[in-house]
């Protein structure tokens, strides 16, 4: 892997656009630079543009810088409240990009966003020229530097003085080796064995599981035969109703033939049918018909003398007027007698009150004899009005309307009677030719025909009931089959699934142990080899212990101590050295101030050897670090490309190519 | 100084562990030939190789689970 390109903008000292190119020539790229002009910064792009964090190495519990922290002071004044990081690089054969860019919230509109929330990070992966997903974007990252192995790729200043130290303290000790380890695919052998070891657990267990199944393959045999007999009792049975219903249906074929040639007398028979129904029913009701007039007439007996009855009142009822005219006749010709007999005594006109002669006396007695004659006929005609019979006045208004129901009774009997001797007319009708025996014959089929009908009925449903039998067991006997096979293929398979699982993983095993130590003793072997390479003090060695933590030894094999400062560096870069080589991961190499806290003899040992603990290794130094007429022969033929960052007022810094001393003046 | 290929090297190692007289692995030998169970050797490391910075070792284990699976029933048939 080469880096490419990295530009950053508005990032720490870099206000605005900045860029470092890096050739793919030679191995070694050397930044010079004073302090607060940038050199750390750039690790901190480096960790930000590939994780999205810097790590603040002057906090003691390993904060990260906040993004304002991060972006530039001028740029934030400005209100240029963002800051982009893009590192170009190629591995093996593909060219990468990552840009990440953070930049405030679209929605933030207070004056001074200072707490991380207002902002947001964009992140870009591009792979030969196409863009990665946003899921896939950082797991690519990972996959190439990953971020449990970059402190062996991107040293900062503190990890070259401090490697040995930590690795000697218990709890960072676990956490570098860890990370050592992977660095150096002792993980992936490590990690593999387990996931194998699991995959074979799970095995196992269906094994375990199977050895149960092959009891159950026994048993779903034993299923298999009952379920085979029922299988074939079903067939038979259901050949059996299949020819019952053949001849059944071929029975009820010839009689429905016969049946339909017969329909005439069959309609025949039907009407004579209904109409003697229908006889029936009118004879039923002439019947109700006469017991009710009947009952009516009980009721109402007096009904057939009602004529005579009213002829009597009326009778009646004149002799009454007469009687009241005799009466009045009567009472009038006792008043004409009274008179004529008082004038016949006084001799005088009761009228004028004149005297009358005789002879007038004799024609008033003549008068008063006619008018007894009269009286005595009248008297033998008189009855008393009240003796005449009373009631039939009363009863007159309640005889009309029964006999008005019993004249309707009587209409109804005889609309039946009617309709009854139209009936028997046109049953007689029929019965002329008709042959009563065919009838019954007609009848007969009839009957035949629903019992064919049932039967049929019948044998289709037994039928389908077989067939529906046959079906299920023929489902259950697919089934079982299945279950037979899937067990015992199951038994076979899943023993050996396990058997070959924790045969790979065992493999796997015997080759974590071997590579595990094989790899350790790499980086030991080579990590002595560069220590002993660079250090000046004659017979002074290190030794790398299981856990990666390293003794130092004085030419007796004694241990020398607490390493001195210089000598923490030269064990840091040796380490740093062999794990490089030994690494999994192919990528260069950015370090910070490596020689910091070394002599000029050790400096001058570090620029001779640098160049070739990767493929590119990237430097940023100090002034004190390099020496132009020392050092510049020393690099020149392995070196890519210089640049010398200028301090450009307070905040500011700017990238020149090429070595400039003069802007490294303090 | 020459890096190392560390993943040929590993690959190496559990080929040579294939020669190895490991008990566990006497059954496996049985069912596939040398040649096939390299090639099956070689898959799972590769996959390991690929995931090795992939923290979801569910998915691995799937993979590999599924690998295993089919060239036992291949194996079976």
């Amino acid at each position: 892997m080469r880096y490419k390109k990295l530009t950053l903008e508005n990032f720490r000292t870099f206000e605005g656009k900045h860029e470092f190119v890096f050739p793919d020539n030679k191995p070694l790229v050397v930044i010079h630079a004073i302090n607060g002009t940038g050199k750390s910064a750039m690790l901190h792009a480096m960790n930000y543009v590939l994780y999205g964090e810097a790590i603040n190495p002057k906090s003691l519990s390993g904060d990260k810088f906040s993004i304002k922290q991060l972006l530039s002071i001028p740029a934030y004044e400005n209100n240029n409240r963002f800051f982009s990081i893009t590192l170009e690089f190629e591995n093996e054969g593909k060219n990468y990009e990552i840009n990440r860019r953070t930049q405030l919230r679209g929605e933030v509109s207070i004056p001074n966003p200072e707490e991380d929330r207002y902002y947001e990070t964009l992140l870009y992966v591009k792979k030969d020229g196409e863009v990665l997903s946003a899921a896939m974007s950082q797991p690519e990252i990972e996959n190439l530097i990953n971020k449990a192995v970059s402190r062996f790729f991107l040293v900062n200043r503190e990890e070259i003085q401090e490697l040995d130290t930590a690795l000697l303290d218990e709890r960072e000790n676990e956490l570098i080796k860890s990370e050592i380890e992977k660095s150096l695919g002792v993980e992936v052998l490590e990690r593999g064995k387990n996931i194998l070891n699991n995959i074979a657990i799970e095995f196992n267990k269906e094994a375990v599981k199977d050895t149960d199944n092959s009891k159950k393959a026994e048993k779903s045999r034993e299923d298999y035969e009952g379920e085979v007999e029922r299988v074939e009792k079903a067939k038979s049975s259901i050949a059996e109703l299949k020819k019952k219903l053949n001849e059944t249906q071929e029975k009820l074929l010839g009689l429905e033939k016969e049946q339909n040639s017969m329909k005439s007398i069959e309609e025949e028979a039907a009407k004579k049918q209904l109409l003697s129904e229908q006889l029936n029913s009118f004879e039923k009701q002439k019947i109700e018909k006469t017991n009710s007039i009947r009952e009516y007439v009980m009721k109402n007996w007096f009904l057939p003398i009602s004529d005579i009855a009213i002829k009597e009142y009326e009778n009646a009822k004149r002799a009454q007027e007469d009687a009241h005219q005799i009466k009045s006749k009567l009472q009038n010709i006792s008043l004409e007698i009274k008179k004529l007999e008082s004038e016949i005594k006084t001799e005088k006109c009761k009228n004028c009150n004149q005297p009358i002669n005789k002879t007038q006396v004799e024609k008033i007695k003549k008068k008063l004899e006619m008018e007894f004659k009269s009286k005595e006929e009248l008297e033998a005609q008189y009855i008393e009005p009240t003796e005449v019979f009373p009631s039939v006045q009363v009863i007159s208004p309640y005889i009309q309307p029964s006999i008005d129901t019993l004249e309707a009774l009587e209409s109804q009997l005889a609309s039946l009677e009617l309709d009854i001797f139209t009936i028997k007319n046109s049953i007689s009708k029929i019965d002329k030719g008709f042959d009563e025996s065919l009838v019954a014959e007609v009848k007969n089929l009839r009957v035949k025909i629903k019992q064919q009908q049932e039967i049929e009925t019948l044998t289709k449903q037994n039928l389908e009931d077989k067939e529906h039998e046959l079906k299920m067991y023929s489902n259950r006997l697919k089934s079982l089959e299945k279950d037979i096979e899937k067990y015992t293929s199951d038994s076979k398979t899943s023993t050996k699934k396990s058997q070959f699982a924790k045969g790979i993983r065992d493999l796997f095993e015997n080759a974590f142990e071997k590579f595990r130590d094989s790899a350790r003793e790499d980086v030991a072997k080579l990590a002595k080899a560069v220590f002993e390479n660079l250090i000046n003090t004659e017979g002074f060695q290190i030794d790398l212990e299981n856990d990666y933590s390293i003794s130092l030894t004085d030419e007796n094999g004694r241990n020398a101590g607490t390493p001195s400062a210089g000598q923490s560096g030269v064990i840091a870069i040796s380490l740093i050295t062999a794990l490089a080589k030994n690494s999994v991961t192919n990528a260069p190499i950015i370090m910070d101030s490596p020689m910091a806290s070394l002599d000029d003899i050790h400096t001058k040992k570090v620029w001779e050897f640098i160049h070739q603990i990767a493929d590119q290794v990237i430097l940023f130094v100090f002034p004190g670090e390099y020496d132009e007429k020392e050092h510049r022969k020393i690099i020149q033929k392995n070196l890519s490309v210089e640049y010398t960052l200028e301090k450009v007022g307070v905040y500011n810094a700017k990238i020149i190519q090429g070595y400039k001393p003069q802007l490294l003046e303090g | 100084m020459k890096k190392k290929d560390r993943k040929k090297e590993i690959l190496d190692l559990i080929y040579e562990s294939l020669e190895d007289n490991i008990a566990t692995t006497t059954p496996m030998k049985k069912l596939f030939t040398k040649n096939k169970l390299e090639e099956i050797v070689e898959f799972i490391y590769e996959v390991f190789w690929e995931e090795k910075f992939n923290p979801d070792e569910k998915v691995i284990a799937k993979k590999i689970k599924e690998y295993i699976d089919l060239e036992i029933k291949a194996n079976s048939k």
